[in-house]
Formats: structure tokens, sequence, C-alpha cells
């Protein structure tokens, strides 16, 4: 079994770490200078790009790349976004980094802000997470102090602030588009894009918006390298990546791992089997967004080619295991009310078919469901997929389908029979597991 | 908490509080929702009076102000009690008993989730994950974080609220 990697989680778990001196002594900040004082903008942003490094705010996408989207310039404002809405249920890494290791977080940023020769950046956190916040400006305003932020930055001519903004609690908001907006003092309601935010993104400005655990992997890759990075991990997602897992395991939490990890591993190993010694019955592989898995289908890698050649994908990296307990149209139903609740309404097929959605699967947990109501499922998800301003409708409709498609008998027993099945009649909770 | 809205218009203190908050992003307008965070852990609301003000403070059509505080969550524009207990009931929590867990409390302050108890102490949400999934059921008092809380362990947090 693959072992723990502490890269990007050295220093959680230690005393002290939110304090800049306690973790300028572990090397915070050395990569900074590395980057400022013996490197230009475009040889940080080609060892970036070298390194591969995929977003992890759930799509993916190489930061590098996006980075080289922001139109060059002396005379453009350009302004870097940090995505700190962590939302997506099942996900609780970023929240880790940022009440743990600020600095690391900082330090990502703003040497992402010296590759782009950005004005700055907005650190959007949750509403939800005001200590985060208190932590976060505390590091902002030591990294002040240290002349880290602020004009001129190590004499490399970069000015460069950071501003925390926080959210008021709508999952929306973590949508690029729509946390753009929302710091911009109005209702988080996605954009159609294009214009993609590298032209057009806060107040109209050039903007580049990464996740948290993205930014934290910077500084790493500048003070080793990219060939050091492309060592770790799998071709497509280099690195390690933050996996938490949570639900009917034994030892829940944060594991840092190369995502040539196993899904079983994560589950069996670092996290210590099914709670109750029970049996595993699914698996969400990747934040509540992303196809639900069944039981056998566990032994794969958890990058984006292992996951992919089951059918899901690795998401924001937060593993919900359920165990044979589980009802899984009650499961449903909790998601769809979920993005029912969340979706913004701007668009049709996503404020109705998720409301539909919620419905439908609550009358078949109800024993109220009627023949022909799983593929009523099916189609709605079908006719919600790739039909809306932003992903919230497709991240409703892959869960839908993907329950219908790989629990078909239990949902089609619930319409017949006007209950559940019979293992799952009692509702599970951790203490008397 | 809970103070009344035009006294807290007329405070110095505040008034300081809100000329920093408008200065401090690049433009004034994205400082909308920190004032409303500001004024909700004042009053406990953010009304239409503050709306009022803070629409005219920082240069933003009322309306907007409105869809705003109409939008988020976090946001009343009717006062509710001291303590808003906020109950996630997400998958992950919900595999960890949060709904024997808020079922516990509405029989125990005796209100439904939305409700507000008689004296005006406790208001009962239902929220999203809070993204501490591993360690639920979660759930938060103001702004106060209290992880893998059983029936027992909410009687005992309540009790030591005054
Ligand atoms: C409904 C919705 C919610 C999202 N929530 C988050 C979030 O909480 N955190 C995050 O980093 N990305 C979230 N995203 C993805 C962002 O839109 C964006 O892709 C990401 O911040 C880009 O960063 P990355 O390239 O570093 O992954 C969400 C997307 C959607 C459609
Ligand atoms: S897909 Fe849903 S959440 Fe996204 S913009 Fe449309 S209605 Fe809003
Ligand atoms: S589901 Fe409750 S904290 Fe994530």
């Amino acid at each position: 079994m693959a072992g723990e990697l502490k890269v990007l989680t050295a220093n959680l778990g230690m005393k002290g770490t939110t304090e800049i001196d306690a973790v300028m002594r572990r090397g915070a900040y050395e990569a900074l200078i590395k980057a400022m004082t013996r490197m230009t903008p475009d040889q940080v942003l080609g060892e970036v790009k070298a390194a591969n490094l995929k977003g992890r705010g759930g799509a993916g996408f190489p930061a590098g790349l996006k980075w080289s989207f922001l139109p060059k310039g002396k005379d453009k404002t350009r302004y870097l976004v940090c995505n700190a809405d962590e939302s997506e249920p099942g996900t609780f890494k970023d929240r880790l980094l940022i009440e743990n290791d600020p600095h690391k977080v900082l330090e990502g940023i703003i040497i992402a802000g010296y590759a782009t020769q950005s004005a700055g950046c907005f650190i959007y956190i949750r509403g939800e997470m005001p200590q985060g916040a208190r932590v976060l400006q505390r590091a902002v305003n030591q990294a002040y102090d240290r002349h880290f932020l602020g004009k001129n930055i190590l004499g490399s001519g970069l000015d460069f602030d950071i501003w925390v903004a926080r959210g008021a609690g709508a999952y929306i908001c973590g949508e690029e588009t729509a946390l753009m907006n929302s710091l911009e003092g109005k209702r988080g309601e996605p954009r159609i894009k294009p214009p993609f935010p590298a032209g057009y993104g806060v107040y109209g400005k050039p903007s580049n918006i990464n996740n948290v655990e993205t930014y934290a992997n910077v500084p790493a890759i500048i003070e080793k390298g990219a060939d050091w990075y492309n060592s770790i991990g799998s071709a497509d997602t280099p690195g390690t990546r933050l996996f938490g897992v949570c639900g009917h395991v034994k030892n829940p939490g944060l594991f840092e791992l190369p995502s040539t990890v196993t899904l079983r591993e994560l589950i069996y190993g670092h996290a210590g089997g099914i709670l109750g010694d029970r049996k595993l019955k699914a698996v969400i592989p990747g934040g509540s967004s992303v196809p639900v898995l069944r039981a056998d289908q566990i032994d794969v890698t958890m990058d984006s080619a292992g996951l992919k050649a089951v059918g899901s994908m690795p998401g924001s990296g937060g593993v919900i295991v359920m165990n044979d307990s589980v009802c899984m149209v009650r499961a449903l139903h909790n998601l769809m009310r979920f993005y029912a609740h969340e979706s913004c309404g701007q668009c049709t097929p996503c404020r109705e078919g998720t409301h539909w959605l919620e419905l439908l699967s609550g009358a078949i947990e109800r024993g109220e469901g009627r023949e022909g109501d799983a593929d009523k499922i099916l189609s709605l998800s079908k006719n919600i997929m790739g039909r809306t301003i932003c992903p919230l409708g497709d991240a409703a409709a892959m869960p839908a389908e993907s329950f219908v498609r790989q629990f078909r008998e239990e949902f089609e027993f619930h319409i017949r029979e006007k209950r559940c099945l019979p293992e799952t009649m009692r509702m599970t909770t951790i203490y008397s597991a | 908490m809970s103070r009344d809205i035009r006294e807290l218009l007329a405070d110095k203190e505040f008034q300081r509080k809100m000329e920093k908050l408008a200065g401090l992003y690049p433009e004034e307008r994205s400082a909308l929702l920190a004032a409303l965070h500001l004024c909700e852990s004042e009053t406990g609301c953010c009304g239409e009076e503050f709306q009022e003000y803070i629409a005219g403070k920082l240069g933003i059509p009322r309306a907007s102000v409105k869809g705003v505080v109409t939008f988020y969550e976090m946001f009343h524009e009717k006062p509710r009690g001291k303590y808003l207990v906020q109950v996630c009931r997400t998958l992950p929590c919900m595999l960890a008993g949060a709904e024997i867990l808020l079922d516990h409390i509405c029989g125990k302050l005796g209100i439904r989730p939305g409700g507000t108890t008689k004296d005006g102490k406790f208001t009962l949400v239902t929220v999203e994950c809070l993204a501490c999934c591993d360690r639920g059921p979660s759930l938060m008092i103001n702004d106060t974080l209290y992880t893998g809380i059983t029936p027992e362990g909410f009687d005992k947090v309540i009790k030591e609220l005054d």
C-alpha cells in the first residue's frame, strides 16, 4: 500500500503553524524568495506548466496553462482569485489547509501573482468558516509585515495585495463566475461563458481562479522542480492529492497521497475499513457531484484515468463511503434536495430539473413511487446535462443518473414493494454502528 | 448581538468600522457582504433600515441590496433568535446520524427547522455541508462549530449557553 507523502500537509498537526515565524523556521517562503530573486516570471510559469499541476477544485484543468491565458502587458490590471468556498459535500481539505497552514496557501498565491504579474488576489472563503477567515486575515497581515505583500516585493518590482472576502452561505458561489459576482457585492449567479474569466473576471478585469489546494502545490514545485513533481503520482495527475474520506469508515480523515493509490487502499488501508465491519455498498469518490461506484469497482487508481475506467472522476477528492445499511434511494433524495436547494434558478433545466429529481426520489423513498419512475430520473438527468449556464446542473444529473444505473434493482424494489430493502430499514448512526 | 438598529447606526465605533470596510477592497461595492455580516452579528438581521443605509454608503441600488440579502442563506431580513442553531443535514452527516440529532433538537427546543423558540433564544435551521464531513454530525451555533455531536452532547452545549 502506498504510504502517505506529506508535502501539502507537512505542517498539519504541528504547533503554531499559523504564525509566520514558526513556519519560516520550517522553510516557508523560501520558494517565494527563490522565485522572485532568482527566476523570471516566465521561468516560474514554465516550471508550473512543466509540472502539469492539475486544478484541485473539481475540474482538473492544468493550472499553468490557465495562468498563461491571462493577457500580458504592463498596463493591464490582472487579478487572481483563490477559491476557498469549499462547499462540495464530502470535501473538507481546504478548511484544514487554511486553518492549519495559511502561509502555504499565501506563498503559492504570491508566486502565482509574480508569474502572472497580477495586481492582487481575492481569497473568497465561505461564510460558514469565520475561524478560517480570521486565521487567513492574520496570516495576510503577517505577510505584509514581512514585506511578502505590498509594494515592490523583495525588490522584484511587483506590487501585490491580498484581500480576504467572506461568502454568506451559497454553494453556487463556488462556481467561478458566481464567485466573482459575489465578490462584486452581487447575488451569486453564474455568468454566461464566454467571456471567460481570463478575459473578463472580477470588475471585468482579466482574472485567474484556482482552488486553495492548487495554489498550495506551487511552493514545492518551485522549490524542488517540475521533474521531482512529475516523479510523484500518476501521469494524468502528478504530485500528491488531498483525499478526505468520510462516511462509514473506521478512521475517517484527510490523507495526502499520490493519486496512484487505489480506492480500495484508501478505504480499507488508510481509512481503516468499513464501520461496524459491515459490507461496503457504495462509494462516491470525488465529492457528491461525481458518479457513484459499487463495491466491486474500487480496484482503480484515484487519478482521472483510473476513475474514468469505472465511469466516475476524481472531482474534489472527497470520498463518501456507504455501508450496506444505507438506502440508496434515501441517499439520492438527500443529494437531490441539496442541489434543488442550491440551484440559483437562472436556467430552466436546472431549476425545474433538480426540483423534479428531489420530488421523484422523495416519492420513491416514501413508497409513493410509480412504475417508470426510475426511467423518469434517467431521462430528467439526460435533459439537464450540458444544457445549463454553469455545471451545477450536471453536478446534480451525474449522481442522479449513476445512482439509478448502479442500483436499479433497489429503486425498482422501492417502487414495487413500497418500502426499503430489509437491511436498510434502520436509520444509521455512527454511534450505534 | 440583538442591538437595536438605530442605536447601531448612531454608534461612532460602528461608523468607523463601516468606513474601514468601505475602503478595504479595490471597489467599494465589494464590501457589501462584509457589511451585511457585521450587521447580522450586531443586530441578528439585515432589515430594511440597514439595507437603505448600506445602499447609500456603498452606492448600490436599494433593490440590489435587497436582492443580495435574500439570496444568501446567512442573511435574514427578520430578526432571528439570539442563538442560530445550524444543523448540517447533507449526506455525509446524515450517514453519521444527523437526522436523529435533528429530531432530538426539534424535540428539545420544541420547534421545527425555520422556527424560533417563544423566548427568542433559539432559531433552528438546517444547513448544507459545513466542510468537516469526517467528524459529523456537524452543527454551528452562531459562529461556533461543533462536530461529532450526539443528542446528549447537544443538551450539554446549550446548557452552557446563557
Ligand atoms: C456549483 C459549483 C460549485 C463549485 N464549488 C467549488 C468550490 O467550493 N471550491 C473550488 O475550488 N471550486 C469549486 N468549483 C469549481 C470552480 O468553478 C473552478 O473550476 C475552480 O475553482 C478552479 O480552480 P482549479 O482549476 O484550481 O481547480 C465549483 C463549481 C461548480 C459548478
Ligand atoms: S445550472 Fe443551475 S446553478 Fe448553474 S446557472 Fe443554471 S440554474 Fe444557476
Ligand atoms: S456533510 Fe455535514 S459537514 Fe459535510
